[in-house]
């Protein structure tokens, strides 16, 4: 029962982490929206967990040991989330690259006698 | 091609000049293109240096495009075709900050561009000409992705490393538009020929660099030709561009 009671406490004080996020704009709307899902479906679930309510949804997927599938939804959860993050971040660098690049040319239009 | 015909060809050239740290040479490297190819306009693209490359290279007289934040050789060189492209530059030759290009051999480049015989020609070291000598495991790796883009590229390329090259309006246009990030000039010529781009080899004389020391060495040498095969390959170009 220890462990429970612990796994509660973690998802709750995570859910007050994403929460204080949130309200102080350090996300964006889309990835606030992800991870206010991740943290209440924490919550939820470390409440579950201890009266064997997900018992039936992992003899479902075939899985003996209901935590386990815990831990196999959540490490597909983070492969998916941090592929989509390097998707992203390759798009910003693109986009960066391209932005150093027309300060570039526009400074030096700038630096050139007569130019405005 | 005359003497003239080449005159007239320079006056209409952008020559694209990526710089890191390069304060020691770049004022040679900038003198040397005004002294070889009169008429033509020096754009050095200072890619974020932390010494006096932009002093120095505005001093000997050439345009600088200072890029605020440091992109490397692929979106240096990027910045100097976008240049080139919007001041409306017939012909483009890139030649690298560090001195080991020698301007003095441009006209070689120029012969069959302006003849109309190829979109990009390379200036290639292994040709015949000079006596360039590289350490013994970078010649492997040479000519390992030679094989690599001779393969990709449908023709023989011998000098794939070679960052002296001389493009036509519509090269420069493509590279305007995409030019790959990471290990540029081996890429460029698979994006080139992927275009439908002639590009062409001509034997150069090459001198080993005067400063500053290459971007590739050691491990990372390994890593180089991974990425290198896995963007020939894939034909993952460096990243897209949006």
């Amino acid at each position: 029962m220890k462990g429970d009671l612990l796994a509660a406490i973690i998802s709750l004080v995570f859910l007050t982490i994403s929460i204080r996020a949130i309200r102080k704009k350090e996300l964006t709307e889309v990835l606030a929206i992800c991870w206010l899902a991740v943290s209440i479906a924490t919550v939820i679930l470390s409440a579950l967990l201890p009266f064997g309510a997900i018992t039936p949804v992992s003899r479902f997927f075939g899985i003996a040991y209901p935590p386990d599938m815990v831990l196999v939804f959540g490490l597909l959860f983070l492969v998916l989330f941090t592929f989509q993050l390097s998707v992203a971040l390759s798009r910003i660098s693109a986009r960066q690259k391209t932005l150093v690049q027309e300060l570039a040319l526009l400074k030096a239009q700038l630096d050139r006698p007569g130019g405005e | 091609m005359t003497p003239a015909e080449l005159a007239d060809a320079y006056s209409k050239t952008c020559v694209v000049v990526p710089a890191y740290n390069e304060g020691k040479s770049i004022a040679q490297v900038v003198q040397a293109v005004q002294e070889h190819m009169p008429g033509a306009t020096v754009a050095v693209v200072n890619d974020g240096s932390r010494d006096d490359t932009e002093r120095c290279a505005r001093e000997a007289g050439g345009v600088v495009l200072s890029l605020s934040l440091n992109l490397g050789i692929g979106g240096a060189v990027q910045t100097g075709y976008k240049y080139a492209l919007s001041q409306g530059f017939s012909y483009a030759v890139q030649i690298d900050g560090d001195g080991q290009h020698d301007p003095s051999e441009t006209h070689h480049l120029f012969e069959s561009l302006v003849a109309g015989q190829a979109d990009i020609v390379i200036g290639s070291r292994w040709l015949g000409r000079g006596n360039y000598v590289a350490p013994r495991n970078r010649r492997y790796g040479m000519k390992f992705l030679e094989a690599v883009v001779s393969w990709r590229a449908h023709s023989r390329f011998t000098d794939t490393t070679s960052g002296f090259r001389a493009l036509n309006r519509r090269a420069i246009a493509l590279f305007a538009e995409h030019y790959p990030t990471d290990y540029p000039e081996v890429e460029s010529i698979v994006l080139a020929r992927n275009y439908g781009l002639r590009v062409l080899e001509v034997p150069v004389v090459m001198k080993a660099r005067e400063h500053g020391t290459s971007s590739i060495r050691g491990l990372k040498t390994l890593y180089f030709m991974v990425r290198i095969t896995m963007a020939v390959v894939i034909g993952v170009m460096g990243g897209e561009d949006s």
